[in-house]
């Protein structure tokens, strides 16, 4: 399978997604380690990831809006599809977003594959994003 | 395509338990207007009396710190920015405990890596090939013995080549003894005595064959039919170069043995054992000096190749151990921070477990009994001017006492905390 681009802009999502990750009481510092690597070995730059471990804390929340909250899980769905597998902690990552960006509990596990099923096949966010609206 | 719609669907949002602001004002103008109205109903009763004024005081002070405690949505409400502190300072914590743990593994790895590369120093003399260098297990000993080899036939060579280059260009065979034709024990004083040139000439011509054997090392290191040739024509060159030795002493033995009339042919040369004296006792040792050096400079590359090795992970320990303890004191300085908050996150704990004493807020009823009760002495007590003062100035000095003995005469803060309850 060929490797989709990571753009900038899916860089700069990740390390929100990350900074997220930071301020929850729920992410354990190795869940945390894993997130790092994860993204150190996408390309996101490890001084980047650095100066976020190391900065004090910007307050960063879950967004607002039901679109961004979809549009952040769908990047992280792509970053996760960038190396061609989907570990069991990159699959459980994904879940914790979910449930953290308050989708229905019941419906976390067929998001987390929804996600992850259209990253694989590389649908366009706007797609995505078109579900929300229709 | 409704399914994967409600698959967006997010939970509704838990209402927030707002605190009823509107009904705190009023409540709180209520108790301001009763402080004030009990200051004055008590200043009437004790005539303004200064002592009774400070037990009032006293008593007010402890009604509200009562009250205060039991209000646990106020004292909720004031530990708020307590509580959103240490969650920040729980944040920064957990982000610095994720980069020590990140910088730990790093430390292990590099560690790992030095012990590693150390080990390779060790064991790469005994297994030179596990490290891809192509060397014998013991090139030392096997260089030494290669060169005292070549020391002896190195001298050997020359006292070869000097004498026999001095037989063959200078020799004068109608002087000196014809036993001494090939070898000369005194070629080289000979030469010395017939001038500086020719000692010169007889001195430096060993050179040249050493020289050639050393081209024939470098052309063995280059591979292709190129070298090869080069290598040939070189080995070809010498053996002609002895051919031409060989062949001028034995024309100057032939020429001084020589009836008259008759010829020196190159016949006469191959037919004689002179003539193939000189040329294996030259050409065939200088072809095993050039076999001994060749020998020689391979091991001598060898032991090279393992210092080099050796050399090149010296250095990268050397640069292993520098980032080591870069690693060191970042990782340091962060448990450092770490540690500082967690000592933010315990001073605040105690805080929120403490109990908060709003000091503004008491500090404004105690003003409204303290009012009440001088607008009592002025407008109810019907005593003379100077006792009305002389009641007011104790009055003032009780109350000055009791915000003394509390503590809260300097007031730049708005909250005074009790660390227990």
């Amino acid at each position: 399978m060929e490797k989709p681009k990571i753009s900038i802009e899916l860089k700069s999502h990740f390390l929100r997604l990350y900074q997220i990750a930071l301020s929850d009481e729920d992410f354990d510092i190795l869940e945390m380690r894993m997130l790092y690597e994860f993204a150190e070995e996408r390309g996101v730059s490890k001084e980047q990831l650095n100066e976020l471990l190391l900065s004090p804390s910007n307050y960063s929340s879950v967004p607002d809006s039901q679109e961004t909250r979809v549009e952040y899980l769908y990047d992280l769905a792509v970053m996760i599809w960038a190396d061609g597998k989907v570990t069991e902690d990159e699959y459980n990552t994904l879940k914790k977003y979910c449930k953290k960006f308050d989708f229905l509990e019941d419906n976390i596990v067929p998001l987390t594959d929804f996600l992850l099923e259209n990253a694989k096949i590389n649908t366009s966010k706007e797609e995505i994003l078109k579900n929300l609206n229709t | 395509m409704e399914n994967i719609k409600n698959l967006f669907t997010l939970k509704k949002p838990i209402p927030k338990v707002e605190i009823k602001e509107g009904f705190d004002e009023e409540l709180r103008d209520q108790i301001r207007v009763t402080y004030y109205q009990s200051g004055y109903g008590a200043s009437i009763k004790a005539s303004g009396e200064p002592v009774t004024f400070g037990v009032g005081l006293r008593n007010l002070y402890n009604s509200f710190e009562d009250q205060c405690r039991k209000q646990l949505s106020e004292q909720q409400r004031l530990k708020q920015p307590y509580i959103e502190e240490q969650e920040k300072n729980k944040t920064e914590l957990k982000k610095r405990d994720t980069a020590i743990s990140i910088i730990e593994d790093q430390i292990k790895n590099t560690s790992h890596l030095v012990e590693e590369k150390k080990s390779d120093m060790i064991n790469v003399r005994l297994n030179p090939e596990k490290y891809g260098i192509d060397a014998d297990k013991r090139p030392k000993a096997q260089f030494y013995i290669g060169l005292l080899l070549l020391l002896p036939i190195t001298i050997y060579l020359f006292v070869f080549y000097i004498s026999a280059s001095y037989s063959s260009f200078f020799k004068d065979f109608e002087t000196a003894s014809l036993t001494a034709a090939i070898f000369d024990a005194n070629a080289f004083s000979k030469a010395l005595s017939d001038g500086m040139l020719e000692a010169i000439f007889v001195g430096t011509i060993p050179f040249v064959f050493m020289g050639l054997g050393y081209l024939v090392h470098m052309f063995h290191k280059i591979k292709g039919w190129q070298a090869t040739m080069k290598l040939v024509t070189l080995f070809i060159l010498t053996f002609l170069f002895d051919v031409i030795l060989a062949y001028l002493i034995e024309k100057k033995i032939f020429t001084f043995n020589a009836l008259v009339g008759q010829e020196f042919t190159p016949y006469d040369a191959v037919q004689s054992v002179n003539f193939w004296g000189i040329i294996f006792a030259g050409f065939v040792v200088y072809v095993i000096w050039g076999l001994v050096f060749d020998f020689i400079m391979k091991e001598h590359e060898n032991v090279d190749k393992i210092r080099a090795f050796i050399r090149v992970r010296k250095d990268e320990i050397k640069n292993l151990d520098a980032s080591l303890e870069e690693l060191k004191s970042k990782i340091d300085s962060i448990k450092q921070a770490s540690i500082e908050f967690q000592g933010k996150i315990s001073e605040l704990q105690t805080k929120i477990d403490g109990f908060i004493f709003p000091v503004k807020e008491y500090l404004h009823y105690h003003y409204q009994y303290k009012e009440g009760w001088y607008q009592a002495i002025n407008s109810e007590l019907s005593f003379p001017l100077k006792q009305l003062e002389a009641i007011r100035n104790q009055c003032e000095g009780i109350e000055k006492e009791h915000l003394e003995n509390l503590n809260l005469t300097e007031m730049d803060f708005q909250n005074l905390i009790f660390t227990t309850n």
